[in-house]
């Protein structure tokens, strides 16, 4: 088909893109909006006077204090300090974390790569072992298409952190191939990323191949087989795209799954990272830590799903306004 | 040789228990068009597909003969069916919006043809779709190559999906349907078009349930029932001088002018079928039931329905003929006041209907209810037979129950079907419970919203024999909407012609029909396949 | 012989106006994965409502002589770092687990029932704001927002229920606001009105009931998940504080005993396990159902 996709890129207004663009990237600011106010919420819910709550388990000054009334604007009226508080985000500024004595932007960029290069790897196994999960069993009504579907099922309804500890038992204690904890180098990377991969595999191969039986059902199925095609062509060049779509709904609910599967995961295997950064923000009530990660999931959320809508809009062109 | 020789073919889905071809003889020889005409579930497309090798999952084929060609296709594998697919025969089904994958350019679809057989080497392969596309009569091949389904209209598309099918050169195209869901005058091009591959050579198998779209273009017809072929001629003596009490009944069901007055589900007599007459109605000519003046109607800025009047009286029925988009259903919805229009009004018993607030007019609802083309949408899935029927009638719970067993025989279903659910009922059987529900109210306007266009033509009849009878006892008025002349013709006294929102013509059904003035009105009827029966 | 049987092309036989579903479609049928699925989660709804009835033993008392004692007749899931016995915990933590699961996605269904309803019945102004702010809520990891409701609350069993009922609770909105749209656009209702039916008869018979249709499909499927996301957060000790033998918490203390005592970790991550994979085969089961219901 490749040779015939004439007249797709004329720019993208002339597709139908604009709109649907602009839409996007709109809601995906009031999402951030509103993520930063419910997070300004939370300090203020959380009960005791905010200066200690800031302050949690750090060390108490009256200097300190006074910076901390500096910072936040505690002394002024709440909707100012409110105000103030989302223009020092807009210009990058994350705070400073009185628990650790950093600035919360610091600390963050200096745990971030473990975690991608986790999550990253965590989705590349996921949807790897889904893609071939379901490419090779689809339609197939034998002991193959019941198996994969079952361990589909098992692998998206065991927790990470209980993967976790089940990988670790078989491959690390019994066959000692792969560390126990930490993060040296690619072999400490695979346990982990399969524990938080499996559920992702899981889910992803159970959409993909109702997706492609679906598809193998449709009338246009049967055209495609009528001109003499190969089945493998008929999934590769018809159903699949046609299996992505719902499949590329969920990739939204998976960043969800890497980032707060990240958090158990490395706990279980001892890693570094924005989950352990995140668990002892939690724990030790380091809110300013809190505030800043939950902005972050919020970005990597919006950046992500502006993506996917705009996948959609590759994928399936009946959603593109105009003709 | 013929291209296709096969004896006693068999095709059973044990898994459902079906057995869905039971001893099928058929044969297509070169540049030969052979039609097979049945009802759903007679096993026709079955058949078709079998040829190809698609018969479906779980199908068990058997066959005493299956010569594809001089080849035995008993022993064929995967592999050889594919190489005869495209090449030696295309696949042209209904409705190319899903039969062509609505996520790949038309051009794609049509390449991929090109690409399965290796017909012409790849850097060639973009011009000869543009050629293909020419030859099948799509203008600006270049633009429309590169366009989705979705993008080209049910014409377009049909054109396009038939490139594809012919794109390997194949010496048989097979057509499932391939005409319906189009409009007529659509249809007519789509025919054209099929009838011009044949003058080139091409065999043409057209799987069909309308006989007179068959009657126009086959050599030979196989009528099939049931999986069997119940009878086999050429064309022309099988729709003139059918040996079968079934052709017999299945001609005497289509609805015509010749038709008007009687009943459609005909005697079968063993030679020509009795029509018996329907009761007569009696049209009351005093003041109108409906009256609709000037009625416009706006989607958004766009105006569907534009100036549109007329008026029926008691136990008259108007009937509203138009192709997709007309506007005829928004007229439906304006006249049941689900819609507000924009400009004019509905009068509905002398008094204001249109005008009123929607508070206003719930107390006179059930003077005027509707019949759609597809029942189940208007049931609450969650509703038994029973109670929908119910739901309309008051009093208490015995009399009610009484209410609905004396409504479902009046439609001529019986009264244990209360219990069931409607998902469970064939299309016939379902709008039945929809008219017992619409008469449940004591209706003086029933809107029918094309009431049998999903229906296969002997339960069409039925369902229009029962619509006259009920009319003839109640002397209700009937507002029909239908795409089929025929259906029009055969019920309507008088029409209403509609194109783009707009009235182009109206008048005695039989004037509109017999001496059309507009030019539209010729063309529609110009294009209605007609059903060569001479007798 | 077959001819074609091998090829997977689908042409389902065409019944058009034959009566339909003449067989009862096989699919309606229950399976034995169902009925085991089944079985499995009256042995756990047993375990949650009436422990004493699998195990006698006491989930609390310790016993350190017999500590990590591999599973034997007196002590079949084996025995935990106190020496207490692993299979009663294990039937004891089915009403931590269960319970959480449970009142979470109560809390869910009814708020989000009605949030999605007020949305979906209402003109848009009210309707813009709610959905947008389902999407906020549904943007969040659901770990992460867990979390950070807990770094407000402080941990326990009351706290988690409120993180993972509002985690869930745009799942519920959302779907629920959908199908109001498709509700009230559909023809029944258009019919409704047109037998002349009072608004409010119309809203109380076919409007709600059939939006609320979806409903125990999604909270059956989401009860798996909320069972997931309970252990997730005891394992990081935010959920039920020790002794409590929730699932997830005993595996947090059975991690360090991985290498010595498999049975700590095996038995207590079966339950979840197999719990949430019982949910969900009966949730499809149900989601099938229904979606026959609506053709």
């Amino acid at each position: 088909m490749s040779t015939l996709t004439l007249t797709r890129r004329r720019g993208l207004a002339a597709a139908g893109w604009t709109g649907p663009v602009v839409r996007r990237l709109g809601a995906g600011l009031v999402v951030l909006w509103v993520a930063a106010t419910a997070a300004y919420a939370a300090l203020l819910l959380v009960p005791g006077d905010t200066v200690d709550v800031l302050i949690a388990d750090g060390l108490d000054t009256p200097q300190r204090r006074a910076a901390i009334v500096a910072e936040w604007g505690l002394d002024r009226p709440v909707p100012q300090q409110y105000a103030d508080y989302l223009l020092r985000l807009l210009h990058g500024d994350l705070g400073r974390s009185y628990v650790l004595q950093r600035d919360v932007a610091e600390i963050l960029s200096s745990q971030v790569w473990p975690t991608v290069r986790l999550a990253l790897t965590a989705a590349a196994f996921g949807v790897a072992i889904a893609l071939v999960l379901a490419l090779t069993t689809a339609g197939r009504r034998s002991w193959a298409g019941g198996l994969a579907g079952l361990s589909e099922l098992t692998a998206a309804s065991v927790p990470p952190f209980l993967a976790g500890l089940l990988l670790l038992a078989v491959f690390s204690f019994t066959l000692g191939w792969f560390p126990v904890s930490g993060d040296r180098g690619f072999a400490s990377l695979v346990l982990p990323a399969l524990a938080l991969g499996l559920q992702i595999a899981g889910t992803l191969g159970q959409v993909l191949r109702e997706g492609l039986e679906r598809a193998l059902e449709e009338p246009f199925a049967v055209t495609a087989r009528s001109r003499g095609i190969t089945e493998w062509r008929l999934v590769a060049r018809h159903a699949l795209r046609h299996a992505l779509l719902p499949a590329v709904t969920l990739t939204g609910w998976f960043v969800g799954v890497l980032l707060g599967g990240a958090i158990v995961v490395e706990a279980v295997f001892g890693r570094p990272g924005l989950g352990q950064i995140t668990l002892v923000a939690v724990t030790g009530k380091d809110m300013p830590v809190v505030m800043a990660v939950i902005m972050l999931a919020a970005a990597v959320y919006v950046t992500v799903s502006t993506l996917v809508d705009l996948a959609y809009l590759v994928i399936d062109p009946r959603l593109r306004k105009g003709r | 040789m013929n291209l296709i020789e096969i004896e006693d073919l068999r095709v059973t889905f044990p898994r459902a228990g079906v057995e869905a071809v039971r001893g099928v003889n058929l044969s297509i020889a070169e540049g030969e068009c052979v039609a097979i005409v049945g009802e759903s579930g007679s096993g026709k497309s079955v058949t078709a597909r079998t040829l190809v090798g698609l018969t479906g999952q779980g199908a068990t084929v058997t066959a005493g003969r299956f010569d594809v060609r001089g080849r035995d296709a008993r022993r064929f594998g995967p592999r050889d069916w594919r190489r005869l697919r495209g090449r030696f025969a295309g696949l042209v089904l209904q409705d190319a919006l899903v039969s062509l994958d609505p996520l790949r350019t038309v051009g794609a679809e049509i390449a991929e043809v090109l690409a399965a057989h290796d017909v012409v080497p790849r850097a060639g392969r973009k011009e000869r779709v543009l050629e293909l596309l020419d030859a099948v009569g799509v203008p600006e091949p270049e633009l429309r190559a590169g366009q989705y389904p979705h993008q080209l209209s049910g014409g377009l598309r049909q054109r396009a999906l038939i490139a594809s099918a012919i794109a390997a050169g194949p010496p048989l195209l097979i057509a499932d349907e391939p005409t319906t869901a189009l409009d007529v005058t659509v249809q007519a091009q789509i025919l054209r078009l099929l009838a011009a591959r044949r003058a080139e050579g091409t065999a043409l198998l057209m799987i069909s349930h309308d006989l007179a779209v068959v009657s126009s273009i086959a050599d030979r017809v196989l009528v099939m029932k049931d999986g069997v072929v119940v009878e086999e001629g050429p064309t022309g003596r099988v729709l003139s001088a059918p040996e079968r009490d079934y052709t017999r009944l299945l001609l005497a069901a289509v609805p015509s002018a010749a038709s008007r007055g009687t009943r459609l589900s005909a005697i079968a007599t063993g030679g020509v079928p009795l029509r018996t007459p329907l009761p007569e109605r009696k049209v009351d000519h005093g003041s109108p039931v409906v009256e609709v003046r000037g009625l416009s109607a706006e989607y958004g800025s766009r105006r569907v329905v534009d100036d549109v009047s007329f008026e029926v009286h008691a136990g008259e029925t108007v009937g509203v003929v138009g192709e997709s988009g007309s506007g005829k259903t928004t007229v439906a919805r304006l006249v049941m006041g689900l819609m507000r229009p924009v400009a004019g009004r509905v009068r509905l018993d002398g008094s204001p209907w249109s005008e009123l607030s929607e508070r206003e007019r719930r107390p006179r609802r059930s003077v005027i209810q509707v019949i759609s083309q597809n029942p189940l949408d208007s049931f609450d899935p969650r509703y038994t037979v029973g109670r929908l029927v119910a739901e309309p009638l008051g009093g208490p719970g015995r009399e009610r129950a009484a209410g609905v067993a004396e409504l479902l025989e009046r439609v001529g279903l019986p009264a244990d079907i209360a219990g069931r659910h409607p998902r469970a009922l064939s299309g016939g059987q379902r709008q039945r419970v929809a008219i017992a529900r619409a008469l449940a109210p004591r209706p003086r306007v029933l809107v029918c919203d094309e009431p049998v266009s999903a229906l296969d033509v002997s339960v069409q009849a039925q369902v229009l024999d029962l619509l006259g009878e009920i009319q003839a006892a109640d002397g209700t008025a009937l507002i029909f909407i239908s795409h089929d002349l025929g259906v029009v013709h055969h019920i309507s006294d008088r029409v209403v012609v509609m194109r783009e929102g707009r009235v182009v013509e109206d008048g005695h059904v039989d004037e509109v029909f017999f001496l059309p003035r507009h030019d539209y009105t010729r063309e529609l009827l110009g294009a209605v396949p007609k059903l060569a029966t001479t007798s | 012989m077959t001819v074609s049987d091998r090829e997977q092309a689908t042409a389902p036989p065409p019944t058009g106006d034959g009566p339909v579903p003449a067989v009862v479609p096989r699919r309606y049928g229950v399976r034995p994965g169902q009925a085991v699925s089944l079985l499995i989660l009256a042995v756990v709804a047993v375990a949650a409502l009436a422990p004493g009835l699998l195990s006698d033993a006491d989930p609390l008392a310790a016993d350190p002589l017999h500590a990590l004692a591999p599973p034997s007749a007196p002590h079949w899931f084996g025995t935990d770092h106190l020496g207490r016995d692993v299979f009663s915990r294990v039937v004891h933590g089915a009403g931590y687990s269960l319970g959480i699961g449970a009142a979470a996605i109560l809390f869910a269904t009814v708020l989000g029932t009605v949030l999605g309803a007020l949305a979906g019945l209402s003109p848009r102004y009210v309707d813009e704001p709610l959905s947008r702010l389902f999407d906020v809520l549904a943007s969040f990891p659901e770990l992460l927002l867990a979390m950070l409701v807990i770094s407000v609350t402080g941990p326990g069993a009351g706290n988690v229920i409120i993180a993972i009922g509002l985690v869930q609770l745009p799942n519920y909105a959302r779907v629920i606001r959908g199908q109001t749209f498709v509700v009230r656009r559909s023809g029944y209702v258009e019919q409704a009105v047109t037998l002349g039916l009072r608004r409010p008869v119309l809203v109380a018979r076919h409007v709600l009931p059939n939006i609320l249709g979806p409903l125990p499909v999604l909270a059956t499927i989401g009860m798996g998940t909320a069972i997931i996301a309970t252990s997730g957060l005891s394992f990081l000790g935010m959920g039920p504080q020790p002794p409590d033998p929730e699932w997830g918490s005993m595996l947090a203390e059975a991690r360090n005993y991985l290498r010595v005592a498999w049975w700590t970790v095996l038995f207590p991550g079966l339950s979840v396990t197999l719990t949430v994979v019982s949910l969900t085969v009966v949730g499809r089961r149900l989601q099938r159902r229904f979606e026959g219901r609506l053709p």
